[in-house]
């Protein structure tokens, strides 16, 4: 039987003694709990004795008490407990609220501190601590969760848990999809570890855990190796990359293996050995003025002259994939050369050769070279009715005068020596004339009025084309339909039946471009015929061809498209027209036109490029795609000058005149009085400054 | 196989066609059906027994009208009954002319 009294006495070491004396045993035998402290009043009026409870027990105990402190058996088990367990995840700290005797009451009353891990408290009578919980820490009171702050008493029952955390070594290996390239991603995993804080005793305070991160890398080389393996990548290991990605500690991806990737062939080229493009324009001489007698240097070429080397394709050299397998370079072809009028192909030297004399002509699309000579005609003389016009496909010089209703055409240049009166010049390429050009037409470029027109109805056709094709693929999926006449006639019934009715329009165009390909077949390159050709057989022949299939109807339009295509890019920006004066006439010029002389009256001009006058612009209307300059415009009798650029053209007049009108895009302006030094443009608000 | 059967009243003449209107029938049309049907002042075409259609086929019927037309200007021809699917090709290839309304009123 346990024996048990209350003691009371001034202080708790007195009532402790009192009652040992009562119950004649030592500290040793007596479990001691202080049910009261005493306190001190004023004048004796509020005190209270120290109140204790002593109970004797088995003097074999285990237990051992410090002097003032009762300690229940099971909690002391618990901490023990607990110590075991701080390695593990969760550090579980549990321990009932005691007053920690050793520091002096007066200092810890009513305040609240954390000593490894665990919290003691020693509330006062009028104030009782207060804990706040701070990041990654769960605090429980009583078993009960602490949001934000709480009050601290003996009697409460505190349990701080700590988050911890840890992640793997995450890693992968990827192959890119041509084998080329092996790589590593590696995110290295840690462990993250926190630890209560040790705080010291305040009325308040905030609980912290204080965090260390270890970065665990645990990624091996013989792990890599075996991903690879898996991989079948057998070639071409980058062992450093492996190395660092094993000892890196930050995240990162590393190109552990590399194939070796293809060397790329060459396709074959020519190489000119002649030079081939005009050197245009006026050289300035040292006192600045001009010669106008060498307006131009055009290059000629002898009979048995080697005008181009001819390259053969290099094959490439194949790489390989980290896999071992080889890469094939990409395929090379080589140049196919057309040998136009005046070349030979001498095979075994792999030269083109000129087999007569002329200008050297060149051009390249993609893989197609094509190369010819132009021959010149000189005419030497006046171009009249008893020379009558003249056409040639290469250069043509005439010595003399245009004279009235004359035609000049040629496909390569035109020099006109002396003047051109009431006649027609035009070329493919360039127009020079060194007098005036009087009541003439005059154009420079391939886009003549016939292939303007022609890529007019070429877009029409093209677009009727696809429509048609469409129904007869909406037709042959029609289940009424049969295909029995297909075997023999093709498509030809049903295109007929098309063109009759529904597709009227198409078969006026196509009559129309065929028309137009005949009459201007001079002037047209021999593209445009062999097309017209082909509509024709497609929608105009009366016995079944190659072009009444289904798929090479597909083509043929797929044809028109790119041939509307080229069409557009094919600017004409080379072509020009040089003059001295012109007079009542029209110019038109896929690239420059330069009035050199006196200037320019009643005349229409329409440019590709930039117009250039170096004197007078009286009366007419210029059109120029990217901008004029003019010495003098108008005059002063106010005649009607309209000059037209796009919106990103300029247009500079050292003097305009009353009447001119300017209009750069759709910005127009007309001059009231006369003004100098003009340098006209739309800013960028699309207003026009000057 | 493809047949036709000729209905004379007066001036007025209904052919009803049975098979297949294809490339098979070009002859018979050409050489029979078109000079059976001339001088008449009235040419009803029944394609109730026409389930199928070519483009040859569609190329004789037009060839047809034009031969009739041709021969005398104000002859009245009329389609009836076509079969809604061959109607579907006709529609198609917008041969609006040969189906006026008669056509549609007939195959109400």
């Amino acid at each position: 039987m346990e024996q048990t009294i209350l003691s009371k006495g001034k202080n708790v070491r007195e009532a402790i003694e009192l009652g040992l004396d009562l119950l004649g045993i030592g500290k040793e035998e007596a479990a001691i709990e202080i049910i009261q402290k005493e306190t001190k009043g004023f004048l004796q009026l509020r005190s209270r004795q120290a109140v204790v409870k002593l109970t004797k027990i088995k003097a074999n105990s285990t237990h051992r008490e410090s002097a003032s402190m009762s300690v229940d058996l099971a909690v002391i088990e618990k901490v023990v407990d607990n110590l075991g367990l701080a390695d593990k995840k969760v550090e579980l700290v549990s321990m009932n609220a005691k007053a920690d005797e050793h520091r002096p009451d007066e200092q810890l009353g009513g305040k609240v501190w954390v000593k490894e891990g665990q919290i003691y408290c020693q509330p006062s009578e009028l104030h009782y601590p207060t804990i706040s919980v701070g990041n990654g820490i769960k605090l429980l009171k009583n078993n009960e969760q602490i949001a934000l702050s709480t009050i601290a008493t003996k009697e409460d029952r505190f349990e701080i848990q700590t988050q911890d955390d840890s992640k793997d070594t995450i890693w992968n290996i990827t192959m890119d999809s041509e084998k080329l390239n092996v790589y590593l991603h590696i995110e290295p995993g840690m462990k993250k570890t926190s630890k209560i804080k040790d705080i010291e005793p305040d009325y308040h305070i905030v609980l912290e855990a204080e965090e260390t991160v270890e970065i665990i890398n645990d990624l091996e080389y013989k792990e890599i190796l075996q991903a690879l393996n898996e991989l079948r990548v057998i070639h071409g290991f980058n062992h450093s990359e492996i190395m660092k990605a094993v000892n890196t500690d930050t995240p990162g991806t590393f190109t552990i293996a590399s194939g070796v990737s293809p060397k790329e062939g060459k396709n074959g080229r020519i190489e000119l050995i002649v030079e081939t493009e005009k050197k245009m324009g006026l050289k300035e001489r040292a006192n600045g003025t001009v010669d106008f007698r060498d307006i131009q240097v055009i290059p000629t070429v002898q009979k048995g002259q080697v005008v181009a080397k001819i390259h053969q394709p290099v094959p490439g050299i194949p790489g390989y994939t980290v896999t071992n397998e080889p890469i094939p370079p990409k395929q090379t072809y080589p140049l196919v050369v057309q040998c136009g009028k005046g070349i030979t192909f001498l095979e075994s030297q792999n030269k083109l050769v000129a087999t007569e004399k002329g200008r050297p002509f060149f051009e390249q699309n993609g893989l197609m070279a094509k190369v010819s000579i132009i021959e010149k005609l000189v005419h030497r003389g006046e171009v009249n009715i008893s020379s009558g016009n003249i056409r040639f496909k290469g250069d043509i010089d005439v010595l003399g005068n245009v004279e009235d209703g004359m035609m000049v055409e040629a496909e390569g240049n035109v020099e006109i020596f002396k003047n051109v009166y009431s006649a027609s010049v035009s070329s493919n390429t360039n127009v020079v004339i060194r007098g005036n050009a009087i009541g003439s037409m005059i154009s420079a470029g391939k886009q003549n009025i016939f292939a303007s027109q022609m890529v007019y109805l070429l877009r029409n056709i093209q677009e009727e084309m696809k429509k048609m094709i469409l129904t007869i693929e909406q037709l042959m999926n029609l289940p009424a339909l049969k295909m029995t006449d297909h075997g023999k006639k093709g498509l030809l019934p049903l295109i007929k039946i098309l063109i009759e009715k529904k597709f009227k329009l198409l078969g006026t165009s196509v009559k129309q471009f065929i028309s137009l390909s005949q009459k201007g077949n001079h002037l047209l390159d021999h593209q445009w015929l062999a097309l017209a050709g082909q509509l024709k057989s497609c929608f105009f022949s009366t016995v079944m061809n190659e072009y009444h299939s289904f798929d090479s109807m597909i083509a043929l339009e797929k044809n028109l498209a790119e041939m509307i295509g080229q069409y557009a890019e094919d600017q004409d920006k080379d072509c020009f027209i040089h003059l001295s004066y012109a007079l009542n006439s029209h110019i038109y010029s896929g690239g420059d036109v330069r009035i050199s002389g006196q200037g320019c009256y009643n005349s229409k001009i329409h440019a590709g490029g930039v117009v250039d006058i170096n004197g007078v612009f009286r009366g007419g209307e210029i059109y120029s795609a990217q901008g004029v300059n003019i010495r003098e415009s108008g005059s002063e009798g106010g005649v009607m000058n309209k000059i037209i650029v796009p919106s990103d053209g300029k247009i500079r007049m050292d003097l305009a005149r009353e009447g001119t009108v300017i209009q750069i895009g759709k910005v127009k302006h007309t001059f009231q009085e006369e003004c100098r030094n003009i340098n006209a443009r739309l800013d960028e608000n699309a207003r026009l400054v000057f | 196989m493809f047949t036709y059967k000729l209905d004379k009243i007066d001036q007025s003449v209904s052919v009803q066609f049975n098979g297949d209107f294809d490339i098979e029938v070009s002859e018979l049309i050409e050489d029979e059906i078109i000079p059976a049907l001339m001088n008449f002042a009235c040419v009803e075409l029944d394609f109730d027994g026409v389930p199928f259609v070519d483009s040859t086929g569609i190329g004789l019927l037009l060839n047809l009208i034009d031969s009739l037309k041709n021969n005398q200007e104000d002859v009245q021809i009329k389609i009836k009954k076509i079969q809604p699917m061959v109607r579907e090709v006709f529609e198609i290839l917008q041969l609006d002319e040969i189906l006026r309304e008669k056509v549609y009123l007939s195959l109400n």
